[in-house]
């Protein structure tokens, strides 16, 4: 062999060498490369997923999402960027006219969202699974999966339970007899029972919820000053003018609106209060004057008839909701059975409020609550532990109702000056 | 000699090679902590903000319909809360301002919900019902998390 045959040769041996070295190196980093790069996508598609799993589970509060749930189950993978997804409708005013949500017209998740759109393109979702809970409820169980496409596609499966209310779900067990807790000398609780769905009794029960509302937000005047104040203390941590500039816009054209139209609500209703106070000082000093003690007992009659009221509808509000309650106990969904149990939470407190110490009914029903949804609901549990305290200390129940305490006041203050003066009154007459 | 120069450009080759890998490869796994960390901030963000949210009785603004950067309800309690962005650096920050009418404790309370925002969104779908758009940002990157939320104490239209 010539002498330029063996350098070649040579150089052929030590070329093969670092080859076999240096290719599985140069591999093994590529792999790792390519490893790191799909491990950041699967923590995208984890977050993602994690994310519509929480947005499932609070969704099945709502009265729409068993749709949602079903359309989702039943379709397979669905990309979460089409507009008409059941699941996420995603829209923003972003064009004229303003206030009013257009598909095609304003932002949806499409192109135009940007980084938005970009990564939910990438991501699709369906539930795998819908079952009945292993526990014998009619709770469903089902496995989320989601698949996030980049370049070419890969499918990350992700083990995530959520256990939520199927639809027609029924509460186990008996329905609550009501009659167990009910305020004794109410008869409103020992009516029968709901006739199925008699949804216009209801209803129209439930306008006297909106009566008390209205007393209870009418008692509220310092509901300008409020707004004024808030806006104040937001102005002082707003950084730029232009930002200044947005919440002055809002507290300008919404909220002090709204404190004008409740400034003239309260005028109205307090109107007669303001007249009878007036009159009744004028009265005590001067001699008798019929027609004028005929006005003012007629305002007092308002006065006191509005005081009743209050109590009726309170009463009345209660009565439907837990009627309502015996109801959806039987066939409605548990997510509804929750918020009429919170709403006559809110109304026994507020009884509890107005009627001090006559029954324990507020009382018994958080602990009724705190039985039923023991372990099930750890929001409410904490909320029950705030009523309750809340009901030991009537000074700091005062203060969380503060409108509805001021409201009281004054009945019971109308009330006592209706009785004083019809005694006078009577005394003048004979 | 040509075996020492041959194998030379070779190393200098591979050598160049593989620490162009190396170095992607630690890009990579450097903008993966930060990634995480963003998801993690945005995901814990979203919880609060519904959390939040779901108090409201009535959302004041955005009006049903409109889209705006800041929200502005009223809970169960009567507190008005506003959450509404500040500009902080390049980007943004989230506030939420508690104003309870029954605190005798000066005008309300103000706190820090998040920093290192891009870019936030609220639009009122319908009365009681919030879509947030939130994008949060960290060491370049990016992450938007879009949700909707129910007031759960906002009457619902055909509710009983």
């Amino acid at each position: 062999m010539s002498r330029r045959g063996q350098v070649l040769l040579e150089v052929l041996l030590a070329a093969s060498i670092l080859a076999a070295i240096l290719v599985p190196m140069l591999a093994s980093m590529n792999h790792s490369l390519r490893a790191v790069s799909v491990g950041g996508e699967y923590t995208d598609a984890l977050a993602l997923a994690q994310q519509s799993a929480e947005d499932l589970l609070y969704s099945s509060f709502d009265a729409d999402s068993e749709e949602a749930l079903h359309a989702v189950r039943t379709s397979g993978p669905v990309p979460l960027s089409g507009v008409d997804h059941p699941f996420r409708l995603v829209l923003e005013d972003s064009a004229v006219p303003w206030s009013r949500l257009e598909r095609q017209v304003d932002i949806g998740l499409d192109s135009r969202a940007g980084e938005t759109f970009r990564q939910y393109e990438q991501f699709s979702l369906k539930i795998e699974s819908g079952a009945p809970a292993p526990d014998g409820t009619t709770d469903a169980v089902a496995t989320l999966s989601c698949a996030l496409s980049r370049g070419r596609t890969r499918d990350f499966a992700f083990p995530l339970f959520l256990s939520f209310s199927a639809p027609g779900a029924e509460l186990p067990g008996e329905p609550l007899v009501l009659d167990a807790l009910a305020v004794p000398d109410s008869p409103v609780f020992a009516t029968a029972p709901w006739p199925g769905h008699a949804h216009p009794e209801v209803l129209r029960d439930l306008e006297s919820l909106a009566t008390t509302t209205q007393i209870l937000s009418n008692a509220d005047d310092a509901t300008a000053a409020k707004l004024a104040a808030a806006r104040s203390a937001i102005s002082t941590n707003v950084d730029s003018p232009g930002d200044l500039a947005a919440l002055e816009l809002t507290s300008a054209v919404e909220l002090e609106r709204r404190a004008v139209l409740s400034r003239a609500a309260l005028l109205t209703s307090e109107a007669p209060v303001a007249r009878l106070l007036n009159t009744l000082t004028r009265r005590s000093v001067e001699g008798t004057d019929f027609e004028r003690l005929a006005v003012t007992l007629r305002l007092l009659t308002l006065v006191e008839e509005r005081g009743a009221r209050f109590h009726d509808d309170l009463r009345a509000a209660l009565a439907a909701y837990t009627r309502a309650r015996r109801a959806l106990a039987r066939d409605v969904q548990r997510q509804r059975l929750l918020a009429v149990d919170r709403k006559v939470l809110d109304l026994a407190t507020l009884r509890e409020l107005a009627l001090p110490g006559r029954d324990d009914f507020a009382r018994e029903w958080v602990e009724f609550l705190a039985q039923e949804y023991a372990g099930r609901n750890r929001w409410l549990e904490s909320q029950l532990d705030v009523t309750r305290q809340l009901l030991q200390e009537p000074l700091r129940l005062r203060r969380r109702y503060a409108g509805a305490a001021l409201t009281l006041d004054r009945i019971s203050k109308a009330e006592a000056a209706v009785r004083a003066l019809r005694e006078r009154a009577l005394r003048e007459l004979s | 000699m040509e075996v020492l120069v041959a194998c030379s450009l070779v190393t200098i080759l591979a050598g160049t090679g593989m620490g162009a890998l190396w170095w992607a490869r630690g890009a990579s796994e450097r903008a993966l902590s930060p990634g995480v960390a963003t998801q993690a901030r945005a995901r814990r963000a979203l919880v609060d903000l519904t959390l939040e949210v779901q108090e409201a009785v009535e959302i004041v603004r955005p009006p049903p319909g409109a889209t705006l950067d800041h929200v502005l309800f009223r809970d169960k309690l009567n507190r008005l809360v506003v959450l509404y962005p500040v500009r902080e650096g390049d980007g943004l920050s989230l506030r939420a301002f508690r104003r309870d009418p029954l605190s005798p404790d000066g005008p309300g309370e103000d706190r820090l919900l998040l920093s290192a925002v891009r870019r936030v969104a609220f639009t009122s779908l319908a009365p009681g019902m919030l879509q947030v758009h939130l994008s949060v940002q960290e060491a370049g990157k990016v992450f938007p998390l879009v949700t909707s939320i129910r007031c759960r104490n906002a009457p619902l239209e055909g509710d009983l």
